[in-house]
């Protein structure tokens, strides 16, 4: 994976205005298209989902429910992190230790969603299935962040270190860490929105109580259209503010780690 | 220390042929040799960082520390940052930042550095490191002569009886370090 920089020539006024103007337009689409189409059942209006959402903050249930899966998300992506950069950084050292995990990632890779879930649920419970199979679709992508972020380390840089008798926590700390963040917020931008996709994937199939995924499932089974979108405009935003905490979080360790 | 070069080639360049060279220890010896001569190889092979060649260099020494001709720095962390790397501590690497007028600088980051402010930053980190042998390749590029006087004056002061090897295309760079041997190669 190479990263690539380009410079916005947008200024930052600029784009939030052209942000805000596409995300109008694109309401505005949907309440078209709602119009055109006629039939909540199918698609409902924007103004039927927002009141449908309005109700459901009203209720204890959809926070307690909200709380349930934003948990396991939040637990499963840390998790994951973690392990992926500690495998990450020793499977860049040493390569015995990539070519040891690298069938088992690419099989992780490779394996749909669906197929993870059903195997998935023959060994856990299923309030906690979103858990292992969030972990197992980001995981690969975050280790192999990691791993391009350290093969990708200069070796001039390396070579000197190793003259330099530069060895342990301060060789990750002051040489590989440097060049591994920008792999890293690469690895996270692609990562975040699919553990979320995959937890509520899991949890619809999974059915846990006091879930997202079986309100949604239960708007199915229900025909409540209004809901479903309702459910799902609160797991984009949910997503968007899990992003924003995240790369806060991860900009404030860059700031301590690059001074 | 004695350095013999039977065969030196990158692919069907041959480098160096029946090649032998010695350098005093302890003392201070200069080497000056044409651009492209293969100054940057002779270095690796003394310091035995390539061991790719017929030949041999003795006795071996445990401690080799270069000044390489690329700073070799990390650019996204600051000056300071990258003597803290050494694990010396960092009075000391404020120090050495003092004697080479780094000081103020040291919270910067590399990439805001002029190319001789980072050549001085590197030439502190190789100082700061304990060795039995020093080779600087070029330790005064892009320097004023300011900034040359006072680098020569801490390297004489902290590599004084140490084996030093510097590599320079400016005879002048002899004369500041008190070179005790010049060898000039290639002729």
């Amino acid at each position: 994976m190479e990263v690539f920089l380009v410079k916005s020539c947008i200024s930052e006024k600029k784009r939030k205005i052209y942000l805000l103007s596409g995300i109008t337009f694109w309401i505005l689409f949907w309440w078209v298209m709602s119009i055109f189409v006629g039939e909540k059942l199918f698609l409902p209006s924007p103004f039927t989902v927002i009141k449908t959402m309005l109700f459901l903050l009203g209720e204890k249930e959809f926070w307690s429910d909200i709380s349930f899966s934003a948990v396991r998300v939040i637990i499963s992506y840390g998790l994951s992190f973690v392990l992926a950069l500690a495998f990450g950084v020793v499977g860049g050292c040493y390569e015995k230790v990539d070519i040891l995990l690298s069938p088992l990632v690419k099989a992780m890779r490779s394996i749909p969603v669906a197929s993870i879930v059903i195997l998935v649920l023959l060994w856990v419970k299923s309030r906690n299935l979103s858990l292992v199979v969030s972990f197992l679709v980001v995981f690969p992508l975050l280790y192999e962040s990691v791993l391009s972020g350290m093969r990708n380390t200069d070796s001039l840089l390396l070579e000197a270190a190793d003259n330099y008798g530069i060895k342990g926590y301060r060789r990750l700390r002051y040489i590989y860490l440097p060049s591994l963040f920008p792999y890293l917020e690469n690895g996270i931008k692609s990562s975040l929105g699919l553990c979320w996709k995959s937890a509520m994937a899991a949890e619809v199939i999974g059915l846990p109580s006091h879930s997202i995924g079986s309100r949604l499932y239960e708007a199915k089974v229900y025909l409540d259209t209004p809901s479903l979108f309702a459910w799902t405009v609160a797991i984009v935003l949910l997503a968007v503010v899990f992003e924003k905490l995240a790369f806060l979080l991860f900009s404030l360790v860059k700031k301590r780690v690059m001074k | 220390m004695k350095i013999y070069i039977k065969r030196k080639a990158f692919g069907d360049n041959l480098l160096f042929s029946d090649f032998s060279l010695s350098i005093k220890e302890g003392k201070t010896s200069f080497l000056m040799a044409p651009s492209g001569w293969g100054k940057t190889t002779l270095i690796r092979i003394m310091a035995s960082l390539d061991s790719e060649y017929e030949g041999y260099v003795e006795p071996k020494a445990n401690g080799n520390i270069v000044l390489f001709q690329e700073n070799r720095l990390v650019e996204d962390i600051s000056v300071l940052s990258n003597l803290l790397a050494l694990g010396l501590g960092k009075d000391k690497c404020l120090e050495a930042l003092g004697r080479l007028d780094l000081y103020e600088d040291r919270y910067k980051k590399v990439s805001q550095l002029s190319g001789g402010m980072k050549r001085r930053v590197a030439l502190s980190r190789v100082l700061l490191l304990s060795g039995d042998r020093y080779f600087l390749d070029e330790p005064f590029a892009g320097l004023d002569d300011e900034s040359k006087r006072k680098a020569a004056q801490y390297i004489k002061e902290r590599l004084k009886g140490k084996t030093l090897v510097v590599v320079s295309h400016n005879k002048e760079d002899s004369m500041l370090l008190d070179a005790e041997d010049i060898i000039i190669l290639g002729e």
